[in-house]
């Protein structure tokens, strides 16, 4: 009776040993590269989302400034009730756009394809007040802005209905009733520049 | 208990015994042919595994490399945007301060002195936030002096159903006629030069070019139709509407309708200055503007309303961050046509 030489196999279990942390690590790493990425989780694809949805943003500004569409949606104010709701609560609107071109441009570009937005005015001798036209949330980590000023004159009308034959100078010296968001903060034809900023992340 | 059996004449039991003798060898040292056949499949697989993920290591670290390598260009626009903001607060500094019907050209040119001066800080003002430095400026002697010309469609007194918006005109921008489609000659392109609402632009070789602005007698559609001297115009474009609807000549626009061609073919074929006026005013009830740059002087006579305005602006313009510098001098007209 002899005994089994064990000595034989210490070879091969090394060798399966090698295998089989080999095998493991090649499961970890293959369950890592093939977890989906979504748009919230921190890598670097992530990065490619916020340059594009800022340049969607910029692109969206500077179209809708192009054709008056930014403006008139600013002038939208209702200068007796002070808000931009009309007679609603609250002043500023929160599942979308605003009901004119602009919200249109932005429920077309952002909200159809779940992707949230604020909108706010900036206004001020140093830009300090600030006004919200929409607001859908706090924004969360991901979040990317875009911004551009729009310049206002004092002979500018206001868009919101019943306010066609309102001029902001008319406001501001008190010829109409009410007040604007903004006070007229430069001189002479201009009445203030309001810088218009979007906030844009995905849901 | 395994049976072994000694003395195997040859060291190799796979050859030389029988079954039970493979599971002997003369030494016990040797592999046996089993465990050889395990070894090779085991070295085999361990090979194959060690290719694989070195493959997938390789890519990962490609990809990452890749897309680490790649520019983030948020901020490669930024120069553009700050001319694109200084352009648009002059251009709107400019005609609301020629709307405010300022004395005098020199009230004018000053409030759009103090105007850039305003714009100037503001910029500077946003632009710190983000780290650029900005600097907007501009002086008299870089403005070009002109008149806002306004009026009602109408002959203003002149007699006839013709009025002179502006004489010797150089250059115009923002010509803008906004008409009330109802009030508007319903008519066709061979009747239009009879019938429909014009302006006129006729140079010192009495050359003129038409646009006509009347409805349609076939559709209803507001149209635009573009004529050389007096002759049958063409159709340039058309669009459904009510009310009030602006039809933006150096815009190339009808309403939001776009109109291309509409000042390239009419007034951009016409030869030196020219006078601009309006004429069949009562086949069209409404309103004009524009703002023209005189030939000589520094203002145009015309049968309406003529202020002093400010036609142009040259700014210049620098902006500086850590990586850039950017430094140019722009030609501020709001509204001016290409052509």
């Amino acid at each position: 009776m002899t005994v089994r030489p064990f000595g034989d196999r210490a070879q091969a279990h090394t060798l399966e040993a090698f295998a089989a942390a080999i095998l493991i690590l090649a499961g970890l790493t293959f369950a890592l590269q093939a977890t989906a990425v979504t748009p919230l989780s921190a890598s670097t694809s992530n990065q490619h989302l916020e340059n594009q949805q800022r340049a969607v943003a910029n692109d969206l500004l500077e179209t809708s400034a192009a054709n008056g569409d930014l403006q008139a949606a600013l002038l939208r104010w209702d200068p007796e009730d002070e808000t931009f709701t009309a007679s609603r609560s609250p002043s500023h609107f929160t599942g979308g756009g605003p009901p004119n071109a602009f919200g249109a441009a932005l429920n077309e570009s952002f909200g159809d394809r779940r992707i949230a937005f604020n909108v706010y005015v900036r206004h001020g001798p140093n830009n300090e007040g600030e006004t919200t036209l929409v607001s859908m949330g706090a924004p969360s980590d991901n979040a990317v802005t875009a911004s551009r000023t729009v310049v206002v004159t004092d002979d500018a009308n206001l868009t919101a209905p019943g306010y066609e034959n309102t001029t902001l100078a008319s406001l501001s010296n008190g010829t109409n009733e009410g007040e604007f968001y903004a006070a007229d903060a430069a001189a002479g034809a201009v009445y203030d520049r309001l810088e218009v900023r979007i906030v844009v992340w995905q849901l | 208990m395994a049976a072994v059996t000694d003395g195997s004449p040859d060291g190799d039991g796979s050859r030389g015994g029988g079954p039970r003798k493979v599971d002997s060898s003369s030494d016990g040292r040797r592999f046996r042919d089993a465990d050889r056949g395990q070894m090779l499949l085991v070295a085999g697989l361990v090979v194959a595994v060690a290719l694989v993920a070195l493959v997938v290591l390789l890519n990962a670290s490609i990809y990452s490399e890749n897309v680490a390598t790649r520019g983030i260009e948020a901020a490669d626009g930024e120069a553009l945007e700050v001319r694109a903001a200084a352009v648009e607060g002059t251009g709107a500094l400019i005609d609301g301060t020629n709307r405010n019907r300022l004395a005098d050209h020199g009230a004018a040119v000053t409030a759009v002195e103090d105007g850039v001066d305003g714009l100037d800080a503001y910029l500077a003002r946003a632009y710190a936030e983000r780290g650029g430095v900005t600097r907007v400026t501009t002086t008299a002697a870089s403005m070009r002096e002109g008149s806002y010309v306004t009026g009602a469609l109408t002959a203003n007194g002149t007699g006839g159903s013709n009025a002179t918006l502006a004489a010797d005109v150089d250059r115009t921008r923002g010509l803008v006629v906004d008409v009330d489609s109802a009030s508007l000659a319903s008519t066709n392109e061979s009747g239009a030069t009879a019938d429909a609402f014009r302006v006129e632009f006729a140079n010192d070789s009495a050359a003129t070019r038409e646009v006509y602005v009347y409805e349609s007698d076939d559709d209803g559609n507001v149209t635009v139709a573009v004529g050389e001297n007096g002759s049958a115009p063409t159709v340039v474009c058309s669009a459904s509407s009510t009310g009030l609807v602006a039809v933006d000549l150096t815009g190339n626009a009808l309403g939001n309708e776009r109109c291309p061609g509409l000042w390239a073919d009419s007034v951009g074929t016409l030869d030196g200055d020219y006078d601009v006026s309006i004429e069949r005013t009562d086949a069209a009830d409404g309103e004009a503007r524009l703002t023209v740059l005189p030939e000589s002087g520094d203002a145009v006579s015309s049968e309406h309303t003529a202020t002093p305005a400010v036609y142009d602006a040259a700014i210049d313009l620098s902006y500086r961050t850590a990586e850039l510098r950017f430094e140019t001098t722009v030609r501020v007209a709001p509204g001016e046509p290409d052509a």
